[in-house]
């Protein structure tokens, strides 16, 4: 790092501003961006001469960023005018969908244009690493409304290997796969049919959850033997145990202004129901991820968003809340059963749970496994 | 940044339309908060942050973007309603905890400040009867575990400066204070030009740029804790002090030169620190005393000292 003269500290410290200082709700809105724009720079204006204020600040960031509900950064300068906002979002909504019929068209086949999260699913399976110690992760999407009756489905096998009748291998365990005949508005459709039309029968289930033991390795761990997927705890290493939420979510939480593109807000209700706002908190909606979820703790970022809650309970959505998988955090044999009252996730991998037993809970992988500390 | 009184400068029907849209969000009733109260609050954060030429949109802007349970939940406790304290409790108290225990890293210190902070937002207080709790004054433009931690981070700041103050004699005459020799040599002065070119380099530069510098420079932050006050990423503020601490140069160089220092003269300004000079020569003549008068620790004091 460039040094900068001695005399610049100096100075620096010399250019303290003698005024009032920003009252704790500026300062923790300025540390969570929430202020607009006028605002922010008068608060950062103070805090570059003030630094009573910036060791305050300094104390104030939480560990992980993401530890406090992720909102939409302060209003930008542009289109300030509410009309000419709304009428250049419908000049790019008419435009975007003119040029997919126009390509629809173009084409023989009848398929569809992907949306914009299959494009992210996309992404995710080429990011994927055919690895046999790797965990297969799936986000499996489902609606027991359209699904045809008597369809079975065999979820994916663990260890990254493909099994005869699975959804494709590591390759494709990103990618969110559906059955066919799909009907619910902005349902993901994997572009590798040739997964999907490998699948077997769906297994109809009455419950609303196919679980699914998802073995994760720590470092040198020995090959997880096939028993543990009928549910056991394994004597090392640290597993995931992932669940796929109720397909009801799946339909009640799609929006089609998620395919456009706009940030989500969240927020916790004092009973512990989870909030999503599209429209930078003007209007919010209840997104049901599980009936008796009572959360207590949420982390997001852009469109993957954790929740946890009473009795260890932790969903995650990487559709900003279209989908949800349950993920059950096990370390050393042990289940996270404690109410998880923290959740911090500094990128899309790394993240840290607390506990109400005052345990911390990491995970480098997105929540494939855990370390408990 | 002055604070404002309360002003009700926004007519009253803006905040009234206001409230039939709002107070349902802020689920007030079932902590307590009545419509008539709830819009009260409404009305006095809006004088609050708002001038008296703010529009109507600018008060549904401001409204809009506050955190509207949360809001409620503190102010209903402030006003002392048991149920917004059950909700209060089992949300925070363990988080208010956890941020001490973040804040002061010590246990014992960690425990004192949480203790602290909640015995100032329950409100042990009163003032003509009624109860001062911390919490009326949260105003929901931040999240209200945020606005905790920045109280706390503010109480811990004010009783470390407060304890640093109080210092032991014991302490001191085991330091050698009593026993420090008087500075007999003037302080050693900046050339004034030096001084106002760096002034002149730094008004030129943005208020985030100058906190960034203040920060890492002054305050010896990491780049992660500059970073995440800033919510960009860490190599983004490498890059940016890099930028800087080189374009700082470039200019108070400019700016010496404006002032008559040829370029041999504003390099030598600038590389060489007369206080660091000053020091080694006091280091020196303590290392060559056989007895020295007070402690190597005072004699390499920092540069900063006066």
């Amino acid at each position: 790092m460039t040094d900068v003269p001695k005399i610049v500290a100096q100075r620096l410290q010399a250019d303290s501003r003698v005024e009032t200082h920003p009252d704790p709700n500026l300062l923790s809105a300025f540390l969570e961006n929430s202020l607009p724009q006028r605002e922010r720079a008068q608060v950062l204006e103070h805090l570059a001469g003030c630094a009573d204020c910036r060791d305050v600040t300094a104390l104030a960031i939480p560990e992980h960023v993401s530890d406090v509900t992720v909102v939409v950064p302060a209003r930008s300068p542009w289109l300030p005018w509410p009309a000419l906002r709304w009428g250049a979002l419908a000049a790019c909504v008419v435009v975007v969908g003119a040029a997919v019929t126009l390509r629809y068209r173009s084409h023989e086949t009848s398929t569809f244009a992907p949306t914009l999260q299959a494009q992210q699913g996309v992404q995710q399976s080429k990011q994927a690493q055919p690895e046999a110690a790797t965990t297969a992760r799936e986000v499996v999407t489902s609606n027991a409304a359209s699904s045809p009756p008597g369809r079975d489905r065999t979820v994916a096998a663990a260890s990254g290997k493909a099994t005869p009748g699975s959804l494709g291998g590591p390759a494709a365990a990103n990618q969110p796969v559906t059955p066919e005949k799909q009907t619910a508005p902005a349902e993901l459709k994997s572009p590798d049919q040739t997964a999907a039309s490998a699948s077997e029968a769906v297994k109809p289930k009455t419950g609303t959850e196919v679980a699914e033991l998802v073995p994760g390795r720590a470092k040198d761990a020995e090959p997880v033997p096939q028993s543990l997927r009928s549910g056991q705890a394994v004597r090392e290493g640290t597993l995931a145990k992932r669940t796929m939420a109720a397909p009801m979510s799946a339909v009640s939480n799609a929006s089609p202004r998620l395919s456009l593109g706009l940030a989500p807000r969240w927020t916790l209700t004092s009973d512990g129901t989870l909030q999503r706002s599209l429209d930078s908190g003007r209007t919010w909606e209840t997104i049901t991820v599980s009936p008796q979820a009572r959360f207590r703790a949420l982390a997001a970022d852009g469109m993957d968003i954790w929740v946890g809650g009473a009795k260890g309970v932790l969903y995650h959505s990487i559709d900003a809340g279209q989908h949800w998988a349950q993920v059950q955090p096990v370390a050393g044999g042990q289940l996270l059963t404690a109410d998880i009252i923290g959740v911090e996730f500094t990128d899309r991998l790394h993240g840290t749970l607390t506990t109400s037993d005052k345990e911390s809970w990491a995970t480098h992988d997105a929540g494939q496994t855990w370390q408990k500390k | 940044m002055a604070e404002r009184g309360v002003q009700s400068v926004v007519k009253p029907i803006a905040l009234d339309f206001l409230l039939e849209e709002l107070y349902p969000r802020s689920k007030a009733a079932e902590v307590g908060l009545t419509l008539e109260a709830f819009g009260r609050i409404l009305a006095e954060i809006v004088g609050k942050y708002l001038g008296a030429d703010a529009t109507q949109n600018d008060v549904r802007e401001l409204c809009s973007g506050l955190r509207l349970e949360e809001l409620a939940l503190a102010r209903a406790c402030a006003a002392g309603h048991e149920r917004g304290w059950q909700i209060f409790l089992t949300r925070y108290r363990e988080k208010l905890y956890n941020i001490a225990g973040y804040i002061a890293k010590e246990s014992s210190a960690a425990r004192e400040l949480a203790d602290s902070l909640y015995a100032d937002l329950y409100g042990t207080t009163t003032r003509d009867g009624q109860r001062l709790s911390k919490l009326a004054s949260y105003t929901g433009r931040g999240s209200l575990e945020g606005w905790l931690r920045t109280v706390m981070a503010q109480e811990f700041v004010n009783r470390y400066r407060r304890q640093r103050r109080l210092v032991s004699l014991d302490e001191e005459s085991e330091e050698g204070t009593q026993f420090a020799a008087p500075s007999a040599e003037p302080a050693a002065v900046v050339d004034p030009r030096v001084e106002s070119a760096t002034d002149e380099a730094l008004a030129e530069l943005s208020s985030e740029d100058r906190f960034i510098l203040a920060s890492y420079y002054f305050d010896s932050r990491t780049l992660a804790e500059v970073a995440r006050a800033l919510h960009v990423h860490e190599s983004t503020i490498s890059r940016k002090l890099n930028k800087l601490a080189k374009s700082l140069r470039k200019r108070v160089l400019a700016g010496l030169a404006r002032r008559g220092m040829s370029r041999r003269q504003a390099v030598e300004a600038l590389e060489v620190d007369v206080r660091d000079l000053h020091l080694n020569i006091r280091g020196r003549l303590v290392q060559e005393a056989a007895h020295p008068p007070f402690s190597r620790k005072k004699a390499e004091a920092p540069a900063g000292e006066r």
